[in-house]
């Protein structure tokens, strides 16, 4: 007769069920905590957050619409406040190209758009107007005498300074071309800075104004 | 069987000669955005691929609408200040390197535009490299 052992016998039923049920259990947990996680998550806005507790500074200038810039017109909007001049080819029509395409994408008329001139010399309030009004026919331009776009400039901690160009070019205006975003209440609270997408524009816009 | 080594030669002989020879640098996706009215000066952007063995420099470029066409690099400095200024001896291409003319950085600065550019306008450009070679393009105008 020949021996045969018995192979080893499973677990019982009961045993091997449970640890299946508890293996889920984690499994299942886990993931449901990664989702959980990710909408807790705080916002991630594209630039640089500030927590100001007085009021965006107010600048003494006028805007391209005929009134004077003045922060409480605008009071519910979000205004991306920027400091260029039309001569520049490649930086600044960037920018308020994608801000433009930034406010589309929201679809909201409740972001305005602001260019203060660092070129006063070159830039007349007429042709500032027909330049921001071409990116965007709600955008405004800012001008004034050459005191008050620099204590503007320096409220915001902007620097811009003129360097010779060629002869065809004439000067050129070195400038910081951050995008200075105040919210709707009027506080300063987003530095975008020179080069965020417009879809990333937007869903900054879109979620100041939540 | 022969007859072919000679044809087969004659033929890898003239495709070598296709490759070294002719291909060259290539220029594409050349696009300029669209000009507000009022601006004097616009920027034209574009991929330039240098597939030879040989560096080459674009030192140059004409177009009818721009009273003068400057080559220009924008840069940013640490604190977001953004200056931009000519490329002095022009943009090299380094031999199997491409380099990318873009927003925030190289492009040819078209000067004293004699009208405003608009969407879907295509502005031939004539390019002029250090090695004599030059190149029409053709710069698509979009918005944005």
């Amino acid at each position: 007769m020949i021996e045969t052992t018995e192979p080893p016998a499973p677990p019982p039923p009961k045993r091997r069920s449970l640890l299946r049920v508890i293996v889920a259990g984690v499994v299942v947990g886990l993931i449901g905590a990664f989702f959980v996680l990710r909408l807790v998550r705080p916002y991630e806005y594209h630039g640089t957050v500030l927590q100001a507790a007085d009021k965006a500074p107010a600048i003494d200038l006028d805007a391209t619409d005929g009134s004077p810039l003045e922060w409480s017109r605008f009071e519910g909007k979000v205004v991306a406040l920027y400091f260029g001049y039309t001569f520049c080819p490649d930086v600044c029509p960037t920018t308020l190209s994608d801000v433009a395409r930034a406010k589309q994408i929201v679809g909201s008329e409740d972001i305005q758009a602001i260019m203060v001139t660092v070129d006063p010399a070159r830039d007349d309030p007429d042709t500032l107007r027909q330049y921001v009004t071409s990116f965007d026919p709600s955008f405004l331009g800012a001008y004034g005498s050459d005191e008050a776009i620099a204590q503007a400039a320096a409220l915001y901690g902007v620097y811009y300074e003129a360097r010779e160009g060629s002869k065809a070019t004439g000067y050129l205006v070195d400038h910081t071309a951050t995008l200075m975003v105040i919210d709707p209440e009027g506080h300063l609270r987003l530095l975008l800075p020179f080069g965020v997408s417009a879809e990333d524009m937007a869903a900054d816009f879109a979620h100041l104004l939540d | 069987m022969n007859s072919m080594k000679p044809v087969g030669l004659a033929v890898l002989a003239i495709a070598l000669a296709a490759c070294g020879g002719n291909v060259g640098i290539a220029i594409d996706e050349a696009w300029g955005r669209a000009s507000p009215s009022t601006a004097e000066a616009a920027a034209f952007y574009m991929r330039i691929d240098n597939p030879t063995d040989t560096g080459d420099t674009l030192v140059g470029a004409d177009a009818e609408p721009c009273g003068a066409v400057e080559l220009h690099e924008s840069s940013m400095n640490a604190d977001g200040v953004m200056s931009m200024a000519q490329v002095a001896g022009g943009i090299a291409i380094p031999a199997g390197d491409v380099v990318l003319l873009e927003p925030g950085g190289l492009h040819i600065m078209c000067i004293g535009l004699d009208h405003e550019l608009v969407e879907g306008e295509v502005v031939p450009v004539d390019l002029e490299f250090a090695s004599g070679e030059s190149r029409s393009i053709d710069v698509q105008i979009r918005s944005g």
